[in-house]
């Protein structure tokens, strides 16, 4: 018997990026793949070191990628910087 | 009997297949996280159309530690279990060419043994072995396992010595020590940087004196180019300085 059909999950809200304080982990930013270049360009303006990670299907559909921060990265000063682009 | 050629191309190729492997388990497994991750959000509905009734997933409490967890097993344990299994890879290869080389032409170990002039046999092992050859396995085999325990440049030294193949050039080979500089601080170290990874990695080191070791996808990807054109480059050199000498052992 055929699985049933899962329903579609939410696409993310990507207008506004966050960035995510993992457990024991280093902080990270999702987003859609197509936004990649623009915010590590608005992160390495703002001298904040990164390192842009591998793409992933997203099950919204498309592809995405996360931004991995420094473990010592300051959290605020990179959110303010998501803004900054988001308010662009 | 098997030519010398023979048994580094086939070396050389199941490393190279190894090698392929662990990149796509390292992007498949980052891949399976990453939907578990989605599918563990808030959404409680979809997740748990999604997750069914599964045990490990069927509370809301437990898909959130999931998705809290996904992130510290990508960052940490998956890329360092990657680092050190494509460093293990590597060392395999060069231990694997150092005993077929030593087994083919087993004169060099007359003056590859770092200094010594002469190896130690026990009277046991030559009375028990079967003939010449299964003594000289011996002996390689031991040359091989203190091989082992040599830093990676004076391993690529005694390799040279060996047989030179002009790979790894200068470039990789200071790579190659970064990445085993990496593969030692997550063996050894709880992945803070020391001054012995310093040391080690000299002008590639990626992170300062007491920093957390990190190891972003952008390291990994470098990392499995560098070891997979290495050992390709090698093959032809080496196939080519293999002649048609049999192989032995």
């Amino acid at each position: 018997m055929p699985a049933p059909a899962l329903p579609s999950p939410p696409a993310a809200d990507d207008a506004l990026l966050t960035v995510e304080t993992p457990q024991n982990a280093a902080p990270i930013i999702r987003l859609p793949i197509e936004r990649t270049e623009a915010v590590s360009q608005a992160l390495s303006d703002a001298g904040v070191r990164h390192w842009i990670q591998n793409p992933y299907p997203s099950l919204a559909g498309g592809w995405r990628r996360k931004i991995l921060l420094t473990h010592a990265a300051d959290v605020a000063a990179v959110q303010k910087v998501l803004d900054d682009v988001a308010g662009q | 009997m098997t030519a010398l050629r023979d048994r580094v191309r086939a070396a050389a190729d199941a490393a190279l297949a190894d090698v392929a492997d662990l990149r796509q388990y390292w992007l498949d497994t980052q891949t399976a996280w990453e939907i578990v991750d989605e599918a563990s959000s808030p959404d409680a509905g979809f997740a748990a159309e999604f997750f069914g009734t599964a045990r490990f997933s069927s509370t809301p409490e437990r898909r959130q530690e999931l998705s809290t967890r996904a992130d510290d097993y990508l960052q940490r344990y998956l890329a360092a279990a990657v680092v050190q299994q494509l460093y293990a890879i590597f060392d395999g290869y060069v231990l694997g060419l150092v005993r077929l080389w030593l087994l083919a032409h087993p004169r060099h170990l007359i003056r590859t043994g770092r200094g010594q002039q002469t190896r130690q046999v026990s009277l046991a092992a030559v009375v028990n072995a079967p003939d010449r050859a299964a003594v000289l396995e011996e002996i390689v085999e031991r040359e091989v396992r203190d091989v082992a325990y040599l830093s990676l440049k004076d391993q690529l030294e005694t390799l040279r010595k060996l047989v030179s193949l002009g790979r790894p050039d200068d470039d990789e080979r200071a790579a190659l020590i970064e990445l085993k500089a990496t593969r030692d601080l997550l063996v050894h170290g709880d992945g803070v940087v020391t001054a012995d990874y310093l040391a080690k990695a000299g002008s590639l080191a990626r992170f300062a004196d007491g920093e957390r070791m990190q190891l972003p996808d952008v390291y990994l990807s470098a990392s499995f180019d560098l070891v997979r054109g290495v050992i390709a480059a090698m093959i032809d050199a080496a196939v080519a300085k293999a002649g048609d000498a049999p192989a032995r052992g």
